[in-house]
């Protein structure tokens, strides 16, 4: 019954709530080789369906018509965490972002790198790293 | 979609039934070209009738309606450790397959050539935005 309920509530609810861009909690592994560590941090991203729309047309219409929008944060603050093990030389401390509440808005491109992949970002823990 | 096939063992008639039509409202919507579902409850990228007034100097103007993308695609923002500290995946419902159409607009002098040609949509999907293609808020 409870299933029932749940799925009639998707069913109504649609797009907005389904997959809506919103906070979801991520995992961020962070790896110092030299300090012998890899630190799995606890924080959050933001991610879900934005409605767009496009007539690639180019030129006025276009533009009047074209809707594009991606889930952003609203605001980002900047944690700090220590990783342990770390020879005198190496600075133990480094920063992370949490993202704070998210909406589906239009990049600026002025304030933002609107596409950016890194090259590589561990999903896990190296294995010959100890995992704090 | 990935909850409702996790949670379908064990689930009554009704409920199935309800999942269901949930999932082929979901899948098949994606791709119903006349799809009567209302925007804000729409989770795919669709093809979707659309109409504009079509004109060039020296010509009148003519509405014309050809069918362009719709829908919701899924973006994120996850954190990283360096600048610019978020990787960014931005797609948009653009167009993956297009067919050009050509009307003859009214009433142009006589040296304008009537022709007015404009794309129309085949299929749609979420993609990158193409600035050799299409008009997009986000340059690539």
């Amino acid at each position: 019954m409870r299933m029932l309920f749940f799925c009639s509530l998707l069913f109504l609810m649609g797009g907005d709530v389904l997959l809506a861009c919103s906070l979801k909690n991520y995992t961020l592994f962070v790896e110092r080789h030299e300090c012998g560590h890899c630190m799995a941090i606890n924080t959050t991203m933001c991610s879900g369906m934005c409605f767009t729309q496009d007539t690639n047309v180019r030129g006025f219409v276009g533009k009047r018509f074209l809707i594009q929008r991606g889930c952003m944060h609203r605001s980002v603050v900047y944690l700090s965490a220590r990783m342990p093990g770390c020879p005198v030389h190496i600075d133990p401390l480094f920063f992370y972002p949490v993202a704070h509440r998210c909406r589906c808005t239009k990049c600026n491109t002025a304030k933002n790198e609107c596409v950016y992949k890194p090259s590589h970002i561990p999903s896990k823990c190296s294995d010959h790293l100890h995992a704090v | 979609m990935a909850p409702l096939r996790s949670g379908a063992h064990g689930l009554s008639p009704v409920t199935l039934l309800c999942c269901v039509t949930l999932a082929v409202w979901l899948c098949c919507g994606a791709h119903t070209e006349a799809s009567v579902l209302n925007l804000k409850r729409f989770i795919g990228c669709a093809v979707r009738e659309f109409t504009f007034l079509a004109r060039k100097p020296g010509c009148g103007g003519l509405h014309v309606t050809t069918d362009a993308c719709w829908g919701r695609c899924e973006t994120w923002e996850k954190p990283v450790l360096d600048p610019p500290f978020i990787e960014s995946h931005q797609r948009v419902c653009t167009y993956n397959e297009t067919r050009l159409e050509t009307v003859q607009l009214p009433n142009c002098s006589a040296d304008v050539d009537p022709s007015y040609t404009y794309p129309v949509a085949i299929r749609c999907d979420c993609g990158v935005c193409l600035t050799s293609t299409t008009e997009c808020i986000t340059s690539v």
